[in-house]
């Protein structure tokens, strides 16, 4: 059973970089993160299972190293009471209008670096690892109720952020 | 029907396949009569398809670093789990224990040759135990106990029994735990003397005195005006029964320890 987890994590890498590249920026303290991880990880493989989902247990043993890094509270969700300003639905930006634009594409990469940092990490886990709400949930260690708001307003900040920065231009 | 607010919170969890059910089927039902939502869904999929565009932004060049790390992660031997080694103690405790246990009621099931043999002494001569086999000739007794007993018991054969001071008058097979013990009777200076051996997981010598000779403890007792002298010796336990006159404690040990040169 090590042998099949091992290979999961080292599936998992690309993943576990990319994660701890957006929560770092930082080429240097995102390879550390996931050394430290992948590390712990190969250390406590003995408190999985069969069924165990590796990929997802990995992220919160990487997520647990940050917040104490970063020591938890910069992180905490109570500074991300903000309201939405004028939130709107309207999203007239074609996907792939934004594969063939390049500028569109790095400001839209720009807004997503620039939200805090609850937003980006829930946005991440969704759309780039394509985690469930329960497995955010667990590796968030919050409630699914709480999954569903942040991704909300994750979304909203993300999209007025964007808009803001390409109606400047 | 359900209102637009609430397909609008719809849209998202659909779009992040969370929604299901009945819940399901009245969202696509929705989309397909409300043009308005259906736009909505449509600008919302866009913009998650966006997001999931930024995925490849991030490409930075990590090869060396991964194949360092993999190297390393398929290096990596675990230990033996604490868990492990504290439930690996706990069992290898318990074999401890119960062997121990398992070893005082072997001894304490283990019966007392001696008293047994006494007994028997008894009831031989008083003819309540009369021999199965009449001889004097210990390969025939060998040979009559081969196959009788669950344990391998043979008298030491002398070349000329004649010369010996005790004479075999014959044996039998007598019950013990269930099973057989043998039973050889002798004369000894017109004494009777018997001796009685059963396996020693079964049985065990007894006596108040022990003297240790070559290695093997023998016990030394008076019961019922009998003396008795029982030992074990390889995987067997002995207890010989007898009354002589002018007794001295070696001397039916000559049964078995003739001065003549024995023959197996």
């Amino acid at each position: 059973m090590f042998e099949k987890i091992k290979k999961e994590i080292i599936n998992s890498i690309d993943s576990l970089l990319r994660y701890a590249l957006a929560m770092t920026g930082n080429e240097e303290d995102a390879k550390d993160l996931v050394q430290e991880t992948c590390y712990k990880a190969l250390k406590n493989m003995d408190s999985l299972d069969e069924n165990s989902n590796v990929k997802a247990w990995l992220f919160t043993i990487m997520r647990n190293l940050w917040l104490n890094q970063r020591k938890r509270n910069l992180i905490s969700p109570i500074h991300l009471d903000e309201t939405i300003e004028n939130v709107s639905d309207e999203w007239n930006i074609n996907p792939e209008e934004l594969l063939i634009n390049n500028e569109m594409r790095q400001l839209l990469m720009k807004a997503l670096n620039d939200l805090p940092d609850a937003y980006k990490e829930i946005l991440i886990l969704r759309y780039f690892e394509d985690f469930s709400y329960s497995e955010i949930s667990k590796i968030l260690d919050c409630p699914l109720g709480t999954v569903m708001s942040r991704l909300n307003r994750a979304r909203e900040k993300l999209k007025e952020a964007f808009l803001k920065i390409y109606e400047k231009k | 029907m359900i209102d637009h607010k609430t397909i609008k919170v719809w849209i998202n969890l659909y779009l992040d396949g969370e929604l299901a059910g009945d819940e399901l089927e009245q969202f696509k039902q929705h989309i397909k009569e409300c043009a308005e939502c259906a736009k909505i869904l449509k600008q919302q999929r866009d913009f998650v398809d966006s997001i999931r565009i930024l995925k490849e932004e991030i490409n930075i060049d990590f090869n060396d670093f991964k194949t360092e790390l993999v190297k390393q992660i398929e290096k990596f031997k675990p230990k033996k789990s604490k868990t492990f080694i504290r439930s690996f103690s706990l069992v290898m405790v318990a074999i401890f224990f119960i062997g121990v246990l398992l070893t005082i009621y072997f001894y304490s099931q283990r019966t007392d040759l001696a008293a047994i043999a006494v007994e028997n002494h008894i009831r031989q001569i008083n003819g309540q135990l009369p021999l199965e086999i009449q001889t004097s000739s210990e390969a025939e007794i060998s040979n009559w106990f081969d196959k009788k007993l669950k344990f391998n018991f043979r008298l030491p054969r002398y070349p000329d029994p004649s010369n010996q001071p005790y004479r075999i008058k014959g044996a039998r097979l007598v019950a013990l735990n269930n099973d057989y013990a043998a039973l050889v009777s002798y004369e000894m200076d017109g004494r009777p003397m018997t001796l009685l051996v059963a396996p020693s997981k079964s049985a065990s010598p007894h006596g108040k005195r022990k003297v240790n000779f070559k290695d093997i403890n023998f016990y030394l007792d008076t019961r019922d005006g009998f003396n008795i002298l029982s030992w074990t010796d390889k995987g067997l336990t002995y207890a010989l029964v007898f009354d002589f006159e002018n007794f001295d404690w070696k001397k039916p040990c000559i049964v078995c320890h003739s001065s003549g040169t024995k023959e197996m």
